[in-house]
């Protein structure tokens, strides 16, 4: 059997090329040209592709050797266009009578342009993502084709948990891309709804039960179109659950009742089969049991270990470089290449390649928010010049981090 | 789903490729004031803009009056007036430009377009309203020139306004939100500037939906300008140098049409109060 490669074509949003016709210009484009997986072709030479095409992206990105013969893959093509509007309101009427409508979800047409790029920048160990996406992928395919559920057990909602800012909600948003984008042959459009659980707690409280259903009515909507694929997300479900029980002066049976017509209405969802859940959580224990109940796939995500830190921190550097306030150097060494190769020669590349393996060390345990924040501490706090070289960037970047671990212990010594 | 309210628009006269265009435009305009997608008719809001523009012109000759008090005072309500100007105008000359691609698009296409729509929501997905505009086919070679467009607009807005089924969309509250324009033609003949072609797309059924078709006239009226009676060609079939250009189609779906959807994507938005009073009054105040 060959190995699959996806390859995605993000067509020009003014292309009126068909796809059929567009799918064999790529592949005569691709033919006979060497490239690695995981590269992207944004400037083509190739005429007819550059026409219509804005890139072309090799996926796969755990493993960039190079591809000798695009014959020895089973070639995944996707060709779609990118959403360009970015997120839209979805309204409700606010059931108080007065005509007046409540905002109950953001919604996106799939692929967005919001979300191009967020899927390769976000790191994990234990290929956590593309597991994800396979089980998902895997999942839709089964219940598009009407496998028994009695017979086989396959997952529909997913839910991931853990400590604040280590990618959750993104790692939701690019799931949902990446369906789009990898489902687009079997459904024509991709919608990502993001339920804006506040929104749902209406101000006469007994009227948030109406407020759930008609959301949940318009989800049911999208989803009579069986060419549309719809994920739901509902982001820090504890946010829902917890009004069980911290009522801030509402009668705690009313909080009861709009969760339970949440938890009702997702059931409900489940007969769709081109409806996927999503949901992300902070906490993992004061989620309502009743919701974890429901999640097929529990996922936890923590802070990245010393190797996603190195990967995550070079991602920042090399965008410094782009834009040039890191001066031009040749690229960092692999994680893989620094902490395992025997070194004779010390050049100056290696060095800093140590430094920053030093860096990652020391920040340990922190999420991946916060280290993507901390090129931009280092720059406004030790360099304030628009242009440093690598050497002196790491420098700050090491002079950010002990900075940000004594912050971090004066803080927790404050509330103690 | 409540079934679709039909308006049947009987014409007096032969329609041609600028008429069709001319209906469609002011139809969507009506629209998206009766939505409540333009507080103010679309022309009035556009001599509004004109105006506030001459005064601006005007007083960039005059010497500006640098006793101080006054400037202050004033500042911070012109300062939001102005900036909801510069947004206002960018909404409606956006508007323009898409109405604009939709003429030119109808006008090159001679009678290739069958139908118009505009959806109102949040997304092409999602629609609140859809207001589909649905051409017969033409007749060959009619001019402009000697088939004036105001007896058919007439007509049009007659039945618009006597269909109580329509009223009662106008009723409904609807916040400011998108209006996406739509045209659906065969997919033999892509090109297109302010379009692109949206393959299997087809409109939700959710929503509520008008259809208004445009229906020719029974008897011809005596035509001077030569036109003739023989419609002009709609290549309804797949021909074989095609084939690279067939998609799929639903059974219900006649073969090759495409939906192309408009660059642009209209914006609703309300009215500003400024101390109570409109913002577009402010705007033509005399400062
Ligand atoms: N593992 C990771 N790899 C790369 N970036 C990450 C990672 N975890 C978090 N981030 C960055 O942190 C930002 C915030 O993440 P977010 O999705 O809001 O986290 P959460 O929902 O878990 O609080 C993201 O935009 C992302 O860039
Ligand atoms: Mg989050």
């Amino acid at each position: 059997m060959k190995p699959v490669l996806h390859v995605e074509v993000v067509q020009k949003k003014d292309s009126n090329l068909l796809e059929t016709t567009l799918n064999n210009y790529v592949l005569a484009g691709l033919a006979g040209r060497k490239f690695s997986k995981g590269a992207t072709f944004k400037n083509l030479s190739n005429e007819l592709l550059s026409d219509h095409v804005e890139s072309i992206h090799i996926c796969d990105e755990t493993n960039t050797e190079a591809i000798q013969s695009i014959e020895d893959y089973d070639l995944q093509i996707h060709i779609f266009k990118l959403d360009n509007e970015g997120v839209q309101t979805e309204c409700i009427q606010s059931g108080d009578g007065d005509g007046q409508e409540v905002s109950a979800a953001q919604h996106w047409l799939l692929p967005s342009r919001d979300f191009h790029g967020l899927w390769e920048n976000l790191i994990y160990e234990f290929n956590i993502k593309e597991n994800l996406l396979q089980c998902m992928e895997t999942t839709l395919l089964f219940s598009d084709r009407n496998v028994s559920p009695f017979v086989i057990t396959w997952n529909r909602v997913i839910l991931l948990h853990g400590p604040p800012g280590t990618g959750k909600t993104s790692l939701c948003k690019a799931l949902a891309h990446k369906l789009a984008i990898r489902l687009s042959k079997r459904y024509s459009q991709g919608q990502l709804l993001e339920v804006n659980s506040h929104s749902l707690f209406s101000k006469w409280f007994s009227e948030s039960g109406k407020l759930v259903m008609r959301m949940f009515s318009k989800v049911r909507e999208l989803a009579e179109n069986q060419d549309s694929l719809v994920i739901v997300l509902i982001d820090e479900v504890e946010s829902l659950t917890h009004a069980r029980s911290s009522h801030s002066g509402v009668e705690p049976s009313d909080a009861i009742r709009t969760v339970n017509a949440v938890i009702t209405q997702l059931d409900n969802l489940k007969q769709y089969s081109n409806v996927l859940i999503m949901a992300t959580s902070n906490v993992t224990e004061a989620i309502d049991l009743a919701f974890v109940d429901r999640a097929d796939i529990k996922q936890y995500i923590g802070p990245p270990p010393v190797k996603g830190i190195y990967k995550i921190l070079t991602s920042c550097l090399d965008e410094l470089k782009r834009t040039n306030i890191i001066s031009q150097s040749d690229g960092l060494h692999s994680y893989d290449f620094i902490t395992t190769s025997n070194r004779t020669v010390v050049d100056d590349n290696i060095a800093d390649s140590l430094t920053l393996l030093q860096i990652s060390r020391d920040c340990e345990g922190l999420n991946g928010r916060t280290l993507r924040k901390l090129p931009y501490l280092a720059h406004a706090l030790f360099i304030q010049k628009p242009s440093s070289s690598l050497k002196d960037f790491l420098e700050a970047l090491a002079k950010v981090v002990v900075k940000h671990k004594n912050d971090l212990k004066d803080m927790k010594s404050g509330t103690a | 789903m409540p079934a679709p309210v039909l308006i049947d628009v009987n014409l007096k006269d032969v329609l041609t490729a600028s008429m069709c265009s001319h209906l469609a435009i002011e139809f969507f305009k009506h629209i998206a004031y009766q939505r409540q997608q333009l507080p103010f008719p679309y022309k009035q809001l556009q001599s509004v803009i004109r105006r506030k523009d001459t005064l601006e012109t005007n007083a960039d000759d005059q010497p500006v009056d640098n006793t101080s008090g006054r400037t202050i005072h004033r500042s911070c309500q012109v300062v939001q007036a102005e900036t909801e100007f510069k947004k206002v105008k960018a909404i409606m000359e956006s508007m323009q430009t898409a109405f604009q691609c939709l003429e030119e698009e109808i006008c090159n296409a001679n009678g290739m377009v069958e139908e118009v729509a505009m959806i109102l929501g949040a997304t092409p997905l999602s629609p609140r309203d859809v207001y589909r505009f649905q051409y017969p086919p033409l007749l060959h070679g009619h001019l402009d020139s000697k088939h004036p467009h105001q007896s058919s607009l007439l007509e049009l807005f007659r039945c618009l306004i006597s269909s109580e089924q329509l009223h009662t969309f106008f009723n409904q509250p609807l916040s400011p939100t998108n209006m996406y324009l739509f045209l659906r033609k065969n997919n033999t003949d892509l090109v297109s500037c302010g379009f692109s072609p949206k393959e299997r797309y087809n409109i939700p059924m959710s929503g509520k939906h008008a259809i208004i078709r445009l229906m020719p006239p029974t008897s011809l009226p005596k035509c001077i300008c030569g036109g003739t009676n023989i419609f002009s060609d709609k290549p309804k079939d797949q021909n074989d140098s095609h084939v690279e250009h067939v998609i799929e189609s639903k059974p219900d779906e006649p073969q090759g049409l495409l939906w192309f959807q408009a660059h642009h994507t209209l914006k609703g938005f309300k009215d500003v109060k400024i101390n109570g009073t409109s913002v577009s009054t402010v705007w033509l105040q005399s400062r």
